[in-house]
C-alpha cells in the first residue's frame, strides 16, 4: 500500500499496522510534529485528497484533537486527519506541506 | 500481526535545527537576553526596501528578574478590592472614542466597577464627563452604554429634574420647585469627572489630583503620530463577559509564544510560525505606562522542529485561497509559478496589502513589517492599541475577580478623502456566541487559566519566562506600584 503526499509528490509504502507518520519515518521522511506522535500537538494534521474510505475510523483520542482544530481548518476540518493516529487499508493521496527526505544519516 | 502502539513509538530522528551558534551564544548571555533562533524583528527591518520609521527601531527592553508571580493577583477578592480602591479610582482609562459622540448632545455611558459616567459632547471641541447619578434621589440619569444617544438636556426619568449638557442645573419642574428652597441652583450642577482626550480617544480619571493624561501616556503618543486614531473609523465593536480575571484575558494578548500550542493551525503553514520570534519591548526600564510586542511576519520559523520553506508557505496560501494571520484573513489568488524565485511570504503579503490601498500612515511609506506583522501596544492598565486595525479593552466585571468584560474593536485607517461612516455601537455577545476562530481558542484558554490557578497546590506561584512574558511582568510590577502607593 502506498501513501502519496502532495504537493511534494512523495510516495512511500505503508503497512496495515502502522500510522501514516510511522510509515513516513520508516521510509526516511520527516513529518511536521512537536509531540512526536502522541496525538497532542495536532501539527501532523493533513488533508485527504483521495481514498477517504481507505482510512481507519477516527477513534476517540484523535477525535478530541481534530475537534479542537475544526474551527480553524477549511470546511470545519472535514477531510482532515492526524497522521500520527490514522492508519490505512489501501492507497490514499493526501496533502501536507513540510514532508521531506530526512537530512543526514538515513 | 503485532500492532504498534503509537503512544509508545519513538519519535522521528532529530531533523530539526541543530544547536546553532545562536544556542551557544544564548548560554553566554545574562538572563533575559537569550533569544529564539532565526531572524529577529530588528534584523527583518534591516531588509526593508523602504526607510524604516523610527518608531519600529525604538525597541527598549530591560530584564525585570525571574521572580514568581502570586496567583492572588488574579483570584483573590481582597486583591480585586484593592485594585478598585487604588487603581480604578485613580488611573486614566479609556471611556469612549470621540467618534462615538460626534454631534453636540451626543453622549454615551462608561461604566467601571460601581462607577458610571456620562461622556457628552458639549460643543464642537469640548467633551465633558459627569457622574451618572441624579442629585435628587440618585437614579442613573443615562443607561446607554452600548451606543450614543443625543439629547438636548439630561432629564432624570424619576422626578424630572434636568441638567444642561454642560452639567449646570437646567430645571426643577415648576410644580415641585417649591419644595427645594434649600437648593442653591448655581451650585446644583452635575459633578464632573476628569476627562481628557488623546488623538480621538476619550479618557476619564476619577482622581482630581491625577497628572495630566498626556504626561501619563508619555512617549506612546509620539509613536502613534504615525498611526493616528483621530482619523480612523471604528468599524466594529464587540464585547463579551468572560469567565476570567481581566488581567488573564489581557495577558492572552501580551505574549505570542502560546501560538505554538493554542493556535496550531498557524504553525502548520498559515502563519508559518509559532510566535517565538516576537520582539517584546518595555520602556524606561519598565516604568513607562506602555509597552509593545511585534510578532515576526509570516515566514518559515527555524524554531520549529520541522522545516517549512517560503515556497511551501506560499503554495499553501494559494491552495487555500487565503492567508490567515493575526492580521486577519486575506484572500489570495495566483500561482507560485508566476512569482520570482526568491519571493518571501511577507513580501507577497505586503505587496498584496499595498495593492489594496495604502493605509493612512503618516510620513514614510508603509514598511512590510507594518503591513504584515501584528504590532501590539499596551497602555496601562487595560487597553491595547495597534498600528493595525485591532484595538482591545479589558474591564473588571463588577467586584468579581473571576469575570471580566473583553472588547475587540476594529479601528480601520481609511484611505485619504474617504468619508468616515458612523462609529459602530457595541455588540454584546451572549455566553454561547463567539468572537471568531483565532479568538475562540484564546477565550477558551483564559477561562481554564482562571480555573486552573485556583486549583494549584498552595502557594500556587506562577513561573514566568524571562523574556517572552516581560509584558506580563511589566504590568504586574506597575500594578503593585499603584496598589502599594
Ligand atoms: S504528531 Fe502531534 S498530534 Fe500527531
Ligand atoms: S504551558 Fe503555559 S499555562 Fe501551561
Ligand atoms: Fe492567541
Amino acid at each position: 500500500m502506498n501513501i502519496e503526499v502532495e504537493p511534494a509528490r512523495i510516495t512511500f509504502d505503508i503497512h496495515a499496522d502502522e500510522t501514516i507518520i510511522q510509515a513516513a519515518w520508516r521510509n526516511g521522511y520527516t513529518w511536521p510534529t512537536i509531540c512526536g506522535g502522541q496525538g497532542t500537538c495536532k501539527t501532523c494534521v493533513f488533508q485527504i485528497l483521495e481514498g477517504f474510505e481507505h482510512l481507519s475510523p477516527v477513534e476517540a483520542w484523535e477525535d478530541t484533537g481534530l475537534r479542537s482544530l475544526a474551527d480553524s481548518l477549511p470546511n470545519k476540518g472535514q477531510g482532515y486527519r492526524l497522521a500520527c493516529q490514522a492508519k490505512v487499508h489501501a492507497d490514499i493521496r493526501l496533502r501536507k506541506i513540510g514532508v521531506r527526505k530526512q537530512h543526514g544519516n538515513s | 500481526m503485532a500492532t504498534v502502539d503509537t503512544k509508545k513509538t519513538k519519535g522521528p530522528a532529530k531533523t530539526g535545527p541543530v544547536k546553532t551558534a545562536q544556542a551557544r551564544a544564548n548560554r553566554a548571555l545574562p538572563p533575559g537576553y537569550a533569544r529564539s533562533r532565526g531572524k529577529q524583528v530588528q534584523e527583518l527591518l534591516d531588509e526593508e526596501t523602504v526607510e524604516v520609521p523610527w518608531q519600529l527601531r525604538h525597541s527598549e527592553f530591560t530584564y525585570l528578574g525571574s521572580a514568581p508571580l502570586s496567583r492572588e493577583h488574579y483570584i483573590s477578592k481582597e486583591w480585586a478590592e484593592r485594585e478598585i480602591e487604588k487603581l480604578w479610582s485613580k488611573v486614566w482609562q479609556l471611556a469612549c472614542f470621540e467618534q462615538d459622540i460626534p454631534e453636540i448632545g451626543d453622549h454615551i455611558v462608561y461604566d467601571i466597577v460601581d462607577w458610571s459616567f456620562i461622556i457628552v459632547r458639549t460643543t464642537n471641541n469640548e467633551v465633558k464627563a459627569f457622574y451618572n447619578s441624579c442629585l435628587h434621589r440618585g437614579r442613573q440619569l443615562c443607561e446607554n452604554q452600548s451606543e450614543s444617544a443625543n439629547s438636548p438636556e439630561f432629564r432624570c426619568p424619576f422626578h424630572g429634574l434636568s441638567w444642561n449638557l454642560d452639567g449646570s442645573l437646567k430645571q426643577i419642574p415648576p410644580s415641585i420647585e417649591f419644595d427645594f428652597p434649600h437648593v442653591d441652583k448655581k451650585k446644583f450642577g452635575l459633578p464632573e469627572v476628569r476627562c481628557e482626550i488623546w488623538d480621538g480617544l476619550v479618557f476619564i480619571n476619577i482622581d482630581d489630583n491625577a497628572e495630566p493624561l498626556l504626561d501619563f501616556l508619555g512617549d506612546i503618543t509620539k509613536h502613534f503620530e504615525r498611526w493616528p486614531f483621530a482619523t480612523r473609523w471604528k468599524a466594529t465593536h464587540t464585547a463579551k463577559v468572560i469567565d476570567c480575571n481581566w488581567k488573564i484575558a489581557q495577558e492572552a494578548f501580551m505574549e505570542a509564544f502560546h501560538v505554538l500550542a493554542t493556535h496550531p493551525q498557524m504553525s502548520i503553514g498559515l502563519l508559518g510560525g509559532d510566535g517565538s520570534n516576537t520582539e517584546y519591548n518595555i520602556y524606561d526600564d519598565g516604568n513607562a505606562n506602555w509597552s509593545r510586542m511585534t510578532m515576526a511576519p509570516p515566514m518559515p520559523n527555524p524554531n520549529l522542529p520541522y522545516e517549512l520553506t517560503e515556497r511551501e508557505l506560499i503554495e499553501e496560501m494559494f491552495y487555500r485561497g487565503e492567508s490567515v494571520s493575526e492580521m486577519g484573513v486575506q484572500k489570495m489568488s495566483g500561482s507560485i509559478n508566476d512569482l520570482p524565485d526568491n519571493i518571501t511570504t511577507r513580501k507577497l503579503l505586503a505587496d498584496a496589502a499595498r495593492a489594496r490601498g495604502t493605509p493612512g500612515f503618516v510620513g514614510l511609506p508603509p514598511t512590510d513589517m507594518e503591513l504584515t506583522s501584528a504590532i501590539q501596544y499596551h497602555i496601562f492598565p487595560n487597553i491595547s492599541p495597534w498600528p493595525g486595525p485591532i484595538f482591545y479593552r479589558y474591564r473588571p466585571y463588577g467586584h468579581d475577580p473571576d469575570k471580566c468584560i473583553f472588547e475587540i474593536m476594529m479601528m480601520v485607517s481609511l484611505p485619504k478623502d474617504q468619508p468616515r461612516p458612523p462609529a459602530a455601537k457595541i455588540k454584546w455577545l451572549g455566553p454561547d456566541e463567539q468572537f471568531g476562530s483565532i479568538f475562540n481558542q484564546d477565550v477558551e484558554n483564559v477561562a481554564r487559566v482562571q480555573r486552573g490557578m485556583k486549583a494549584a497546590k498552595p502557594p500556587g506561584h506562577l513561573t514566568l519566562t524571562n523574556y517572552q512574558d516581560i509584558k506580563v511582568r511589566w504590568h504586574h510590577r506597575l500594578l503593585e506600584k499603584w496598589l502599594n502607593a
